[in-house]
Parts: structure tokens; sequence; C-alpha cells
């Protein structure tokens, strides 16, 4: 018979141990004892090089190979410990765990897998986090019966750290990346990362700083430091300076790692400005003894590496905010009205209806529509014209744009239309319309004026041509004496178209401003009398006199009022019959001078003083005159007049004459 | 020979000096009228030959004063001229019931022309 030892095969440290252990004290009992099959699993782990156990019996007495030693690391007496020991007191700090897998073991007879899997168990005097790959496995006895387990394993720690922390570093930037996603301001970006940082690193003060070529200044932007250390701000910033003075940093490209004064400090560039003239860094200090492992430069490299990504967005989207509150601000603002309108066709394809998208505040003001947005144009004005719909519709389906000018009956006004599609939506359509009306109104005014002036220039030159015919006529004839007097009155005809043509081309000016306001000081006493002299001269028909009251100096446009002292003057003559009185006074107090004009004319009753000054203004009863002209004058005063800050005024009563008058301020220094 | 009575209403009284000189000369009899409100007794009174009317007249304008003659018994078929400055006038005229017109300016050879054809 082979002694007992001897079924032990093998010269190996474990071999020797197990046939030289005290099996009879546990529940195996001495080798001789031993099932037939757990020699012969024995001997198999014995004889391979790859590490493996066997749990034997319900109390799992432990046997190893030599393979397992260095892994379980023992010092010498517990590798004796380790042989013969019940599993679960010598896994005891594993033990929950490999108790689950021995229970997943039960109930899968293929065994059970496992790897990289995190098994803590004290080696040398510490916990250490301990990775393994393993398989657990039945054995059966010599009956047949599961009777014991085997495990195969090996520990994948070294080469886990490295996944390990490619992991860690992988969860790190992804939490940052989240933390920053969607922050819009620098400020948060550059805090949030500071803090972040500091705390997965354990720095003792983290931050931003920008700075200049140029310059040895650099803006500290969000430090933030570990308040349980004793590296307060000021020293943090000292050191800053020290750490960036230019002999210190060879290149802004530099990645700089740097000890000094009992403290380390890594730099890391973030970015330029566009000049390349402003660096931003990120900075980190801690114990100058700290362990700056190649893993934490590489996270720190990578941290702001997204933190330039980042606040590259938020700049941009901060710029996007910005001209999308620009573009906004236009659309709100604007005065023309805009509208975006989306087509409802018929089965035939013709536009019918269409929905409002979206309109400015203009468009509600243009057009008295509010909150027209979802709704439908013929819910909201059932009577609109069928052409409107046509015009957009037309634009919708063809794809071009149009141009036109038109009248809408519901706003009563005129309208310049542009409407365009939209290339994503060719069922839209953008609206922009300009309310022309003031502008129609305008042209209509001046085509009306010019119509009215050609038609009351025709009048003196009917005279003209009338009489220069009747004088060739009187030529043939030798008629030569009464000739001179026709002539004369041609004269005073051209005179007076004229003195119209004058009238127009002054209004227009007026109106238009293109004959520039000259404000002058003279003496206004002096104006009148050379007016009223110049007028005593012309109008032989009435008494023209002057009443004088020592005044002064203003401050006018001299060309303007005389204008209207000639204009009022003519008036009085031609509303007043032959050989009245026409008196014209220049009254002064201490602040302003008075100037008036009455004469003994017809008068003019109260309904028709707001009318006279109107444009194109004709009192329509008899004058005793035939008075051409056609009613600019007074219109032409009242204007001169507005525009130095005063009014012409009239006094009058039918059959009692006439008094028009105006007021201007003295020059005061004199 | 007869001499023609021609009345003329214009609300320009340098209007109808001139073409009361122009007629005159011409040796028509010439009555004018500045106030077209008076004109429908006017011609009843002096009973013209042929009547000057210019359109574009305050209150009363030239075609509602010819509406009133035409639809007056008296007076509906005095033979009218019609002065006006504006450039169509032709249309305007024959519409209103003139039946001749003469644009300002005009050439005094042509009015009296014109006058002459009207009247048998």
């Amino acid at each position: 018979m082979i002694s007992s030892s001897e079924k032990i095969v093998g010269l190996s440290e474990m071999a020797i141990n197990i046939k030289n252990h005290s099996w009879e004290n546990t529940a195996l009992g001495s080798i001789s004892e031993w099932d037939a099959h757990l020699i012969v699993h024995t001997n198999m782990i014995l004889s391979c090089p790859f590490p493996m156990m066997i749990w034997w019996g319900s109390d799992l007495v432990q046997m190893h190979n030599d393979a397992c030693k260095h892994l379980i690391n023992t010092p010498q007496n517990k590798i004796k410990r380790s042989l013969g020991q019940k599993a679960d007191e010598f896994w005891s700090d594993a033990w929950d765990i490999i108790l689950e897998k021995l229970q997943k073991l039960k109930n899968d007879s293929l065994g059970v897998f496992e790897e990289d899997q995190l098994i803590p168990i004290y080696r040398g005097n510490c916990l250490e986090h301990v990775y393994w790959t393993f398989s657990y496995s039945n054995l059966l006895d010599s009956q047949g019966k599961n009777a014991g387990v085997l495990i195969i394993f090996k520990e994948t720690s070294k080469s886990n750290t490295e996944l390990r922390q490619k992991r860690e570093r992988e969860n790190f930037l992804l939490k940052l990346t989240d933390q920053l996603t969607g922050l819009r301001e620098l400020h948060d970006i550059y805090t949030i990362s500071s803090t972040s940082i500091l705390q997965h690193f354990s720095f003792y003060g983290a931050g931003f700083i920008k700075t200049g070529d140029q310059t040895n200044d650099f803006d500290s932007i969000n430090t933030v430091s570990d308040d349980e250390n004793t590296l307060y701000k000021a020293d943090l910033g000292l050191l800053l300076l020290k750490a960036l003075d230019k002999r210190k940093i060879t290149h802004p490209e530099a990645s700089n790692l740097l000890v000094m004064d009992g403290y380390s400090i890594k730099l890391e560039k973030i970015n330029s400005s566009e000049d390349e003239d402003i660096h931003t860094y990120f900075y980190a200090v801690a114990a100058d003894s700290y362990d700056w492992s190649q893993y934490k430069l590489d996270t720190i490299c990578d941290a702001c590496k997204r933190i330039a990504d980042l606040s590259a967005i938020a700049e941009f989207q901060k710029k996007l905010i910005i001209s999308e509150s620009r573009y906004r601000s236009l659309f709100e603002n604007i005065l023309d009205a805009f509208m975006v309108i989306d087509f409802i066709f018929d089965s035939e394809g013709n536009p019918v209806n269409y929905t409002f998208i979206t309109t400015n505040p203009a468009f509600e003001i243009q057009s008295g529509l509010r909150d027209v947005a979802g709704k439908t144009i013929l819910e909201i004005m059932p009577d609109v014209e069928q052409e409107w719909i046509s015009a957009y519709g037309s634009v919708a389906i063809t794809g071009n744009p149009i141009t036109f000018n038109q009248y809408n009956e519901g706003t009563k006004r005129h309208y310049e239309v542009f409407a365009s599609s939209v290339k994503e939506y060719p069922s839209q359509v953008v609206v922009v319309f300009r309310d022309v009306t003031e502008k129609k109104r305008e042209v209509e005014r001046k085509k009306k004026f010019l119509n009215l002036a050609s038609h009351e220039l025709k009048t003196p030159l009917t005279s003209i041509y009338g009489y220069l015919q009747i004088v060739q006529k009187l030529y043939k004839s030798k008629k030569y004496d009464r000739a001179e007097s026709i002539l004369e009155k041609s004269v005073t005809y051209v005179n007076r178209m004229h003195t119209m043509i004058n009238g127009f081309l002054h209004l227009s000016k007026i109106e238009d401003s293109i004959e520039p306001f000259q404000r002058e000081t003279f003496n206004i006493t002096d104006l009148v009398k050379d007016c009223c002299k110049e007028a005593v001269s012309y109008y032989s028909t009435h008494r023209i006199h002057f009443l004088n009251s020592d005044c002064h100096f203003i401050s006018a446009d001299r060309k303007r009022i005389l204008m209207v002292l000639q204009n009022l003057i003519t008036n009085a003559v031609q509303y007043s019959p032959k050989d009245t009185a026409i008196l014209i006074s220049c009254a002064c107090s201490d602040t302003e001078v008075t100037i008036s004009i009455e004469d003994e004319g017809m008068g003019i009753a109260d309904y028709e003083k707001k009318n006279i000054f109107k444009k194109f203004y004709r009192i329509e009863d008899n004058p005793v005159t035939g008075v051409s002209g056609f009613g600019l004058g007074l219109y032409i005063c009242a204007e001169i007049i507005r525009q130095h800050n005063s009014e012409i005024m009239v006094k009058s009563k039918p059959g009692n004459g006439t008094i028009f008058c105006f007021t201007l301020p003295l020059q005061q220094n004199n | 020979m007869k001499y023609l009575k021609v009345m003329v209403c214009d609300d320009h009284q340098s209007i109808l000096d001139v073409v009361q000189l122009m007629l005159e000369s011409s040796g028509f009899e010439v009555i004018t009228e500045l106030d077209s409100t008076q004109l429908i007794s006017g011609i009843k009174k002096n009973n013209p030959d042929v009547l000057l009317l210019d359109l574009w007249m305050p209150v009363l304008s030239g075609e509602q004063i010819l509406a009133l003659i035409r639809n007056d018994e008296e007076i509906k078929n005095l033979p009218v001229i019609v002065l006006s400055a504006s450039a169509n006038g032709d249309d305007i005229a024959h519409d209103a019931g003139a039946n001749s017109f003469v644009a300002k300016p005009f050439d005094m050879d042509d009015l009296i022309l014109k006058i002459k054809d009207l009247v048998p």
C-alpha cells in the first residue's frame, strides 16, 4: 500500500507543506482517510502553475498550490495558517462577497466566473482594494456528490488600476462637463470648475488667471481655496504673482509645474485672446510634497481642454443671444409692419385663406388687428378683398417675391407691400408693408397744387394774350394811341403772374424747408418804415400811413418778415375801397414789438377768420376789385410768423375794416 | 347790320375786361357778369344771342349753370360757349351741354369765329 504521504505527488513547497500538515486536527482527518477524489484534485492543483485553491467538505477546509503564495501575501506563519483553515475564517474580511458567490455556485452547475471583481482583503497590515479574476466550480467526491469547491484565480489589480483610473478620470470629466454645460457666464464656468477640481484632487487652492504678454498684471478670476489649510487668498495671490513672473514662464504655451516656497503650482493654459495678447491659465496649488502622478496631470490637462471648449461655447451662445435680441428688437421696434402667414389651399391648389403665424407691434398699429397669431384672415376680416389673398398666395405658389401698392378698404390707407416666400416652408409667406398714405397724400396734394397753379396762371396769361392780340389788330389799323394803355395793362398782368409764381416757389421752399431760415439782428422800425414808403409810391389808390413808436432791434429772418409786411399791405389794398386809409404801426413794450396793418375794407366775418389762413382759401364774397391770386398769401404769412414762434392775429367785423397784427420779441441787450 | 349781343360770365374781372375789349373792338355788344348767381336773371333780362361761360367758378360752377339753362323753358336753347383753363374742357363742355368750347388763353379770331358760327 502507498503511504499516505506518497499519495500526494510532487516536490513543490506546498506539496511538502501539505504532506507534513497535521490534517488529523481538521475536519478532513489524516491524508489516509481522505476521499480518493480529493487526492486527485489536490495533486492536480499541486502540478498546476496557475493559482488554485480547494475548499473541501462542509467546513470548506482550504488548501492551495505554490502559485497562490504571493497572492495571498501572508507572512510565513500565515501561509502555514492558510493551509487547513476553514475558508470562512481565513477569508473573513471578504466572506460576505465570497458566500454570495458560493450561493450562486449552488444554483449554477456551470460554475461562477468573475472578472476584475473587487474583493478587499488584508494584506501586509492594511486592507487593500484587490481586484480578482476567478472561477468557482464544483468538485465531486468518489460518490459523485458535490464535496468541494475549486477556486482558480488571479489578481488583476495592477492592470486594473489603469482601467480604474481611466474610468475615474472619465467619470470626473463627465461630471465636470455636466456641471458646466448650459452655463453662459464665464464667471460661473470658472468658479464651478475650480471648485470641482480642487475637491477632486484635494488641492490647497485652484482658479483661473488672465495675464498679458505685454503687462505684468494679472486678473485672478475665481480663486477657490481649501479653507482648512492655512493658505489664504492673499498668500495665494502673491504666490501666483511670483509664479507668473516673466522669468518663470518661458513660453506662453508651456504647461508649467513649479515648486517654490514650500508649494507646488500647476499652470495649464486655457486659451488666448484673438490677438494672442492675453492668455488665460488654470492654476492649482498644493504642498510641495504633493504627488503629481501622470494620471493627475493628464486629468487636469483633459479637464482644462473641456473648460476651454465649454467656455468657447458659452461665449458663442452669448453672442447668439445678443444677436437674437438685436434682431428681436428690430422686429419689435421697426416702423414697417411685418407678418408671416401660412397658406391654406383648396382641392385645386388655389389659395383660399391664410393663418397668421407671427406679427410685430408695427403690424398691430398699422392694421388695427391684435392677437391674430393662430387665427386666419377670413376669421378676422371676412370681408377682406380676395385680391390680397390671391396676391400673397401667388408668392407661396411660385416662390417669386412681389412688390405692389394697394389700398386697403378696411383700414382706409395705402400700402407699399413686399412679399416673399420662405424657402424651408413653401406654404409660408413673409410680408412687409409700409404705410405710404401720407406720402401718397402728399403726392396728391402736390398734383392738386400744380393743377391749381397752372389753372390760376392761365387767367392773367389770358389777359396778356388777349391784350397783345388787340394791340396787333390796332397796329394793323394804325390806331397806335390806344395801344399804349393796353400794353401797360399787359405789363401789369405780367407782374401779377410773376408775383404768383414767386408765391408758389416760396411756398414750396417753405414746405420743403429749402430756403434756410436766416436769423439776423436788425432794426424793425426801419424795415417797416421802408416798406411803407415803397407801398405809398406803388399804390396810388389808397392813403397809406406809418405810425411810429420808437422801437429797436429784433432777431428774425429779415427777408421773410419783409414778405409778410408786403403781403399784408397788398391784401389791405386789394380788400378795401379806393381812397380809404391803411394804417401801419410798429408799437413797442419793454420786451416786444407789435406790428399791425389796419384797413377800412369789407371786414372778415368771424366764421371766416380761421379759414383765411388756410392754403388756397379765397373768400368767396364779391371782392370790390377783381382779386386775383389764389389764397396763398395769408397762408405763407402765417407760416413765417409761426416759424418765429409767434402767431398772426386778425381783428375784424364785416363792413368795419380789418386789423392784422403779430408780435415779436425785442432783442434785449442792445 | 345787326349787332350780336354777347354775354360773358367769369369770376375774374380781368378776363371780363379783356374779352369785352376784344369783342367790342370787333363790333359786338358785350354784357359782363362777375357773379354767377346773378347770371340766370341777367340772361333773361338782357336776352343775349350767345353766352360765354367760364367753367370753374366758385359758388355756382359753369356746369351747374348750364344745367339750369338747359332745364329752363325760356332759355334752354341759348347757345353757350364754355371757357376753360382745363386741358380736357372739350369733353366736359360737351357732356355739360355746351355748344362749343374755347381754351384759355384763347385766340381772339378763333373765339369770334365760334361765336359767329353759333348764331345763324
